[in-house]
């Protein structure tokens, strides 16, 4: 699916710390108080349904994929990710919360937790499996978001074509170098 | 043209490559056609585009998933191949995918276009194994090189094809129509390292241009020659089939052919087909051409009993259906110390042929290596994301493994043996009433010889490649080759088409395809049916 941005980097201009809102970031802090009263980080979906802002999902997206996003994109795996999974919007409101009053710089600090909570980290994940893939779901109700510019193909961009985009005739041969895609 | 007796001189069920080919050299001469095809006409744009939206890709890199869809159409008279229409009744699954669309199954073939060695003609007599064919190498070589100007051919002049390192091989009066593609670097690099072994690599023929042809512009190096070219460089029967329409040809879509008539004097009068809403037409020619591929051709000859003919057309030697071949084969993945790429460029192009001939095959069949060389991101990322990979590490595990894995298979010659068989189901119908094909397959000690001498060949690349084996998996995989179902020989009592793929109990019925090879050699057999395709027509166009 072609969203009409711009090929490779797709940018979309959020700051690159962690852009959440001040109003984010008090729904967090609340989060963050339930949660310590009822003993832990168990998102409460029943109170934060569909409260996660375009803007809040494109930042944390950046922070999970450590690259910038393109936001047309962004609320399709949004409402994709959020069709498939009760809690996410919760987690979502969580995740952020967490990474915000933890001070994460780069989604490997975030992976580095010692005890990491379990829900939150499968959300993470289906929103890292996301981006990368292109696609939500298993495969009985996978549904693509984009194909193109799924992310997985950045780190070989340059050497290996998206099948269907090949790089002209003859456009291959000499010892492949990695070109650097653009992070973050 | 034809006379108001027939509706056409000929008609062509069938409108794959062998079908457009045979069409095509009839139109051009003013006869008149009319080619019967089971499916829809497709237009790659649709497909490309179908593919490009498919939350699940099919490619040869995610084979176990090929059950799971296909950009092409499944419809209810015409079922995908890719869904359970196929029943498995054998010890082995012959899981093949042929499509049925105008234009056929090359739509989503690799287009490797080989001719066969001359050896592989006297399989029986050289090494006891199989058949023989009623004809040689030397009477198909000027067919094989029409075959290749007609489908377009690129490939490496001087190379010995039969993988000994030695001078060009097998004879051609042409050179290759067009030059071969550009090896990419995997492909320079693992002909360095292997080569120190005595492996000799060959880049093989196929049918992707390297310059304008035609209407085919020059490969890009999409890297989705399966399940479709977006550009068309890669050929593909419909083009025949446009070509012979140009010429007059008249193709009838969403016909499904389900019954031949045959009169008194064993000439076939009439072809009985069905259109989606059920409802039935017949047509009359001078002659008629069977070009459905090796599953439904002979699938429509067993289903077209009648009192005269209880055991179905063409079928007085019970060799109809029988024979089923396929290059069954093995792989295996290993993970190289240095980055070799695969993926740039079409897919396929280096393949070892070290044991494709020679006294050995008394003891085991003739083999083909061939690395993979498809865009294999998608499957790895997937694995990655499913073993908690993410982060930085992610991309730093996409490169490296992008790089560095590399899948091998062998593809196996294998025999005909007669219990090897396609019938017309008795218990599963299509939606139309028809019953689907019913397969049963299985692998004798033959072929597992040949997979341990293939093993030991993959150990020896491992450590040429200074690779680690990953896995291997020796489970049968099917190589979509069909081939032996209507069987070619000289004697009606044990084979179904004489050497010019006539039927020996119909002299107006000619059979077209891979279904007619009484050996299956190790190499892609799709030349080698286009080749008899055009000695069909060739006869066609003296006697209709």
């Amino acid at each position: 699916m072609d969203t009409s941005m711009s090929n490779t980097t797709t940018a979309v201009q959020v700051p690159t710390s962690l852009a959440f809102s001040r109003r984010s970031l008090l729904r967090g802090s609340v989060t963050l108080g339930l949660a310590a009263m009822l003993g832990g980080l168990t998102p409460l979906q029943s109170v934060f349904a569909a409260e996660v802002s375009a803007g809040d999902f494109i930042a944390l997206s950046q922070f999970l994929i450590s690259r910038p996003v393109n936001p047309v994109l962004a609320s399709r795996y949004q409402a994709a990710l959020a069709k498939r999974a009760p809690n996410f919007a919760g987690n979502v409101i969580a995740l952020k919360a967490l990474i915000d009053a933890q001070g994460y710089k780069h989604v490997d600090e975030y992976l580095a937790q010692a005890q990491p909570d379990a829900s939150l980290r499968a959300t993470a994940t289906s929103i890292i499996s996301a981006w990368y893939l292109g696609i939500v779901g298993e495969p009985a109700d996978a549904e693509l978001i984009s194909y193109s510019e799924a992310v997985m193909y950045q780190p070989t961009h340059g050497i290996l074509a998206i099948p269907t985009y090949g790089g002209g005739p003859a456009s291959w041969g000499p010892k492949p170098a990695v070109i650097q895609d653009s992070k973050v | 043209m034809s006379t108001d007796q027939f509706d056409a001189d000929v008609v062509i069920i069938g409108s794959g490559v062998m079908g457009g080919l045979i069409a095509t050299g009839l139109a051009k001469e003013n006869k008149s056609v009319i080619v019967l095809e089971a499916g829809p006409r497709v237009n790659r744009r649709d497909i490309v585009e179908t593919f490009r939206n498919a939350p699940i890709k099919l490619s040869l890199a995610n084979a176990k998933l090929q059950g799971a869809g296909s950009p092409y159409p499944s419809l209810p008279h015409a079922p995908s191949t890719y869904g359970d229409y196929l029943q498995q009744v054998g010890p082995v699954k012959y899981n093949t995918s042929y499509l049925r669309v105008v234009g056929g199954t090359t739509w989503h073939f690799g287009s490797s276009l080989w001719r066969m060695l001359p050896n592989d003609f006297r399989l029986k007599s050289l090494y006891g194994r199989g058949r023989d064919w009623p004809i040689s190498y030397d009477e198909l070589e000027p067919f094989y090189a029409r075959a290749e100007t007609e489908l377009g051919v690129s490939g490496v002049d001087g190379q010995d094809e039969s993988g000994q390192g030695g001078d060009a091989y097998p004879p051609r009066s042409i050179p290759y129509p067009m030059e071969g593609l550009k090896p990419s670097y995997m492909f320079t690099r693992l002909s360095e390292m292997l080569g120190k072994g005595g492996y000799n690599p060959i880049l093989e023929p196929n049918g992707r241009a390297t310059r304008p042809y035609g209407k085919r512009p020059p490969c890009a190096g999409n890297n989705n020659c399966n399940p479709v070219c977006p550009i068309a460089a890669k050929y593909d029967g419909s083009m025949h089939i446009d070509e012979a329409e140009r010429h007059g040809a008249k193709v009838l879509e969403n016909s499904v052919v389900y019954k031949i008539e045959a009169g008194d004097d064993g000439k076939i009068t009439a072809v009985w087909y069905m259109r989606p809403d059920k409802s039935k037409h017949k047509l009359t020619a001078r002659y008629f051409v069977l070009a459905a591929y090796g599953i439904e051709s002979p699938k429509l000859l067993l289903m077209s009993t009648s009192e005269k003919y209880p055991n179905g057309i063409a079928n007085s030697s019970d060799q109809v259906g029988r024979n089923l071949m396929d290059h069954t084969g093995i792989s295996m993945n290993v993970m190289a110390k240095e980055d070799m790429w695969p993926g740039e460029g079409p897919t396929q192009l280096l393949v070892y042929l070290n044991s494709r001939d020679g006294g050995f095959r008394k003891d085991y069949p003739s083999y083909k290596i061939k690395v993979r060389n498809t865009v294999p991101t998608s499957q790895i990322t997937s694995n990655l994301i499913a073993k908690g990979v993410l982060g930085s590490k992610l991309d730093e595990q996409i490169r490296l493994q992008s790089a560095r894995s590399l899948n091998w298979a062998v593809d196996f010659e294998t025999l005909p043996l007669p219990e090897n068989r396609v019938v017309p189901s008795k218990t599963k119908f299509d939606a139309i009433g028809l019953p689907v094909p019913e397969i049963y397959y299985s692998v004798p000690d033959y072929w597992h010889a040949g997979k341990d001498k293939a093993l030991e060949d993959f150990k020896q690349f491992a450590k040429l490649l200074d690779a680690d084996i990953l896995s291997t998996d020796t489970g049968f995989q099917n190589r979509q080759h069909i081939m032996g179902t209507t069987i070619m020989g000289d004697d009606p009592k044990d084979s179904v088409v004489d050497r010019d793929c006539r039927s020996h109990d119909h002299h107006n019925l000619f059979i077209a395809g891979t279904s007619v090879m009484p050996s299956s050699s190790c190499v892609n057999p799709t030349l080698t049916g286009a080749a008899l395709s055009i000695r069909i027509a060739d006869v066609l166009v003296k006697e209709v």
